[in-house]
C-alpha cells in the first residue's frame, strides 16, 4: 500500500475497506478504520491494540476520519453511521439493491425523458446515450414545481381559463400524451382533474402556497383511477350498448378508442359492441371515424348522432 | 498538470465511473474529452484508485482492482460488480429521481413480463420523489410485430391506413427503427416495391397497421437510424376561430390546441383553435354544439354543414 496518499485515494481506501469488513451487516471501530485503511498516527493504544480516547493524536486522527466519512456521505453517497452505544460504525444499506440499478439503467436507456430538470454528473443514469431510446417523453415543465408541492404537501394556486383555482395536488400523470394534475379543489370540495396546457400562463403559472404539510392525501385516493380519463370509464351517463359497425381497415384503431369487442366480422366490416357511459364523448369519437364507423344500436344513440349532424347540417 | 481540489478530483472519478458502467466501456480519450481534462491527467487521476488497498483485520494487505480498470487498449471498464456505486445509500436528488421514476412507470406500462426489481426500485424513488405518478404509453395490437421485425432484420408486411384520408393499402417495409414519440409507436423504414431506392425513409404510424407480420426479406437496419426531433407539421396547421360559452371549451377534441382566449361577455368567449390537417378540422367543426359560432374563416361555416350532411347520409 501506498504511503501518503491524496485525499480522493485514502476515502476511497476508505470505501473498500467498509465494504469488505461491513457487507454482512457488521461494524467496525476506529481502531479497525485507522488500522485497515493506514491512517497515520502515533495515539496511544491500550493492551489490546485499540486507540486509547482522549489523547490529542487521537482526537486528530478521529477528526481526520469523520473528515473523510463526511466526504464519502457527500460525493459518493457511501453512510457509515456512528453507534454511540457500541462505539462502532455500521455500513448503511444501499438505498438500491445492484438488480435494481440495473434495471433502472436499463429503463433511462430505454425511455428517454426529455424536459426533466439535469442532475449532477455521475447521477444514475446522467450518462446514458438516450439516442437509441425506445421511448421519448416529454415533461410538460410544470411537472417539476407539482411534483415539490406533492412532496412537500402544499397547496398551490393557478388559473384556468381565467378563474383561479386552489387546489391541493395529490397526483400526477400522463394520458394520450398530455399531462394533468389530480387534487382537491378548495373552492369547489371535489377532487378534480387538470390539463396542465391549458392552465393559464402566468408569473408564477403555478403559485405554491401555504406551509408545508397542510394537508394528507386521502387514504383512498387511487391514482389509477384519478388518471383513467377515458370518458367511457368515468362517464354518468346511463350505460347503453352500442353497436357499431366499424370498416375492416379501422377495427384496431377504434377498439384502441373506444374499446369494444368484435363479435361479427366478415371481409369488409366488423360489428363492435361496447358499453357506453359518455354519451356525448361517444358521439364525438365516433366521427373522426367518418364514415367508416356508424351506430347502429341502441336508438338513443343512433338519434343522438343524427340528430346532432341534421342540427350541424342545418336539415331541421 | 495543476493539482485538483479533493471535489473536482471526486467529480471527475464520479463521472467516469458513471460512464464506465452505464456504457460498460469508455475510451480514455473519450472520458477524458467528457469530463475536460487531457488523457493524460485522467490517466494520473485514476492511478490511485485503480487498485485500492486496505488491510484486513489481520493485518493482511488486500489489493482490489474493482472500482476501474484500464484496459491495454486504453479502455476504462468495470467489471460486474461495482461496490462502490452499490454502496451508495443516499437516495438520488429529487429532479435526478423524478427521471428516472417516469423512464421506470413507463417501463412497468409496455413490459411484457413481470419486473420485480424494477417494481421495487420504483416503489422506492416514489417515496423519494414524494409524488404519486401516473405513465404509461399505449400498445397497438401491430407493435409486437413491429418490434420482432425489428429484432430480427424482416420485413414486416401489414396493411396500412392513411391519416390523410383513410385509404388502406397492403404494404411491405423494412425496419430502420422502431420507436414511441408524443404517445404513438412509430415503424421507421424503406418501404419495398417502389422503384426508388434513395427515396427517404417513411415513417409509419403503428396504431395504423393491422394484420401487420413478418415478410421474408432480410435486413440489416443501419446503426445510425435515429428518432426525428419533430415532425414538423407547422405547414398543415389550420386556426379557427370560434365563440362558445366558457365549459365547451374544454369539450374540444383532444387533437386540437387553444392558442388564444379572449373574454367575449360573461358567458361567451372567443377561442383560436389549431388543428393539424383537414381531416382534423373536419372532425373538429361536426362536434361543436350547434350553438358554438365559426367567426373565421369565412368559409368554415359551409364546410361545417357540408361535412355534417355527407356524415348524416349514413343515418337514414
Amino acid at each position: 500500500m501506498a504511503g501518503a496518499v491524496q485525499p480522493a485515494e485514502r476515502i476511497l481506501h476508505l470505501a473498500a475497506f467498509a465494504a469488505d469488513r461491513c457487507a454482512d451487516g457488521a461494524t467496525i471501530t476506529l481502531t479497525d478504520i485507522v488500522d485497515g485503511v493506514g491512517y497515520p498516527t502515533d495515539a496511544e493504544r491500550d493492551a489490546h491494540g485499540q486507540l486509547q480516547s482522549g489523547t490529542s493524536d487521537w482526537e486528530t486522527v478521529r477528526k481526520m476520519v469523520q473528515r473523510d466519512l463526511r466526504d464519502l456521505r457527500t460525493h459518493w453517497g457511501i453512510r457509515l453511521d456512528y453507534d454511540e452505544q457500541e462505539h462502532s460504525y455500521r455500513l448503511a444499506p444501499p438505498c438500491f439493491t445492484p438488480d435494481e440499478r440495473r434495471v433502472l439503467l436499463a429503463a433511462v436507456a430505454t425511455v428517454s425523458v426529455q424536459g426533466a430538470p439535469d442532475g449532477e454528473p455521475g447521477e444514475l443514469g446522467a450518462t446514458l446515450d438516450d439516442r437509441r431510446a425506445l421511448v421519448v417523453l416529454r415533461l410538460h415543465h410544470l411537472v417539476a414545481t407539482l411534483r415539490t408541492a406533492i412532496g412537500e404537501r402544499r397547496e398551490v394556486t393557478f388559473g384556468l381559463y381565467g378563474v383561479m383555482r386552489r387546489v391541493q395536488p395529490y397526483a400526477l400523470g400522463m394520458w394520450r400524451n398530455r399531462w394533468y394534475l389530480a387534487g382537491h379543489d378548495l373552492d369547489r370540495a371535489t377532487l378534480r382533474r387538470y390539463r396542465l396546457d391549458r392552465v393559464d400562463p402566468g408569473e408564477p403559472t403555478i403559485a405554491v402556497t401555504g406551509s408545508g404539510g397542510a394537508y394528507e392525501i386521502p387514504d383512498d385516493f387511487d391514482v389509477d383511477a384519478a388518471f383513467d380519463l377515458d370518458p367511457n370509464a368515468w362517464g354518468q351517463d346511463p350505460v347503453l350498448v352500442a353497436r357499431v359497425r366499424v370498416g375492416i381497415d379501422h377495427v384496431d384503431a377504434f377498439r384502441s378508442e373506444l374499446g369494444g369487442e368484435v363479435i361479427e366480422r366478415d371481409g369488409r366490416r366488423a360489428l363492435v359492441e361496447l358499453d357506453v357511459r359518455h354519451h356525448q364523448s361517444f358521439r364525438d369519437r365516433l366521427l373522426s371515424f367518418r364514415g367508416s364507423a356508424v351506430v347502429l344500436e341502441p336508438p338513443e344513440l343512433v338519434a343522438l348522432v343524427r340528430d346532432h349532424l341534421a342540427a350541424l347540417a342545418g336539415s331541421r | 498538470m495543476p493539482v485538483l481540489g479533493k471535489e473536482r478530483h471526486f467529480e471527475i472519478l464520479r463521472q467516469v465511473l458513471a460512464m464506465a458502467e452505464e456504457r460498460r466501456a469508455i475510451s480514455l480519450d473519450d472520458a477524458a474529452g467528457a469530463v475536460g481534462v487531457s488523457a493524460e491527467q485522467l490517466k494520473d487521476l485514476l492511478d490511485p484508485v485503480l487498485f485500492l488497498a486496505f488491510r484486513t483485520g489481520l493485518g493482511d494487505l488486500i489489493e482490489q482492482s474493482r472500482s476501474f480498470l484500464l484496459t491495454e487498449d486504453d479502455e476504462i471498464v468495470v467489471d460486474e460488480h461495482h461496490w462502490l456505486r452499490d454502496l451508495a445509500a443516499e437516495p438520488p436528488s429529487p429532479d435526478v429521481a423524478l427521471r428516472l421514476l417516469v423512464a421506470g412507470i413507463t417501463m412497468q406500462s409496455f413490459a411484457t413480463r413481470g419486473t420485480p426489481d424494477l417494481d421495487t426500485a420504483v416503489d422506492k424513488l416514489t417515496k423519494i420523489v414524494g409524488a404519486h405518478l401516473d405513465v404509461s404509453v399505449p400498445t397497438p395490437p401491430a407493435l409486437e410485430a413491429a418490434r420482432e421485425s425489428w429484432a430480427r432484420g424482416r420485413s414486416l408486411r401489414f396493411r396500412y391506413v392513411r391519416d390523410i384520408d383513410d385509404v388502406a393499402s397492403d404494404r411491405e417495409a423494412v425496419p430502420y427503427r422502431v420507436f414511441c414519440k408524443w404517445s404513438h409507436w412509430y415503424f421507421q423504414g424503406r418501404e419495398l416495391g417502389t422503384d426508388d431506392l434513395d427515396a427517404e425513409p417513411k415513417v409509419f404510424r403503428i396504431d395504423r397497421m393491422h394484420d401487420a407480420h413478418l415478410g421474408v426479406v432480410e435486413f440489416d437496419p443501419p446503426p445510425d437510424a435515429e428518432i426525428p426531433d419533430w415532425f414538423d407539421l407547422t405547414r398543415h396547421e389550420l386556426q379557427v376561430t370560434l365563440r362558445m360559452r366558457p365549459e365547451q371549451v374544454d369539450a374540444l377534441p383532444r387533437a386540437s390546441r387553444v392558442v388564444e382566449r379572449r373574454e367575449v361577455s360573461e358567458d361567451q368567449v372567443e377561442v383560436d383553435v389549431v388543428v393539424t390537417g383537414e381531416r382534423r378540422l373536419d372532425h373538429l367543426l361536426v362536434t361543436l354544439d350547434p350553438d358554438v359560432e365559426v367567426v373565421s374563416p369565412l368559409d368554415a361555416g359551409e364546410r361545417q354543414r357540408e361535412h355534417a350532411a355527407e356524415l348524416l347520409a349514413a343515418y337514414p
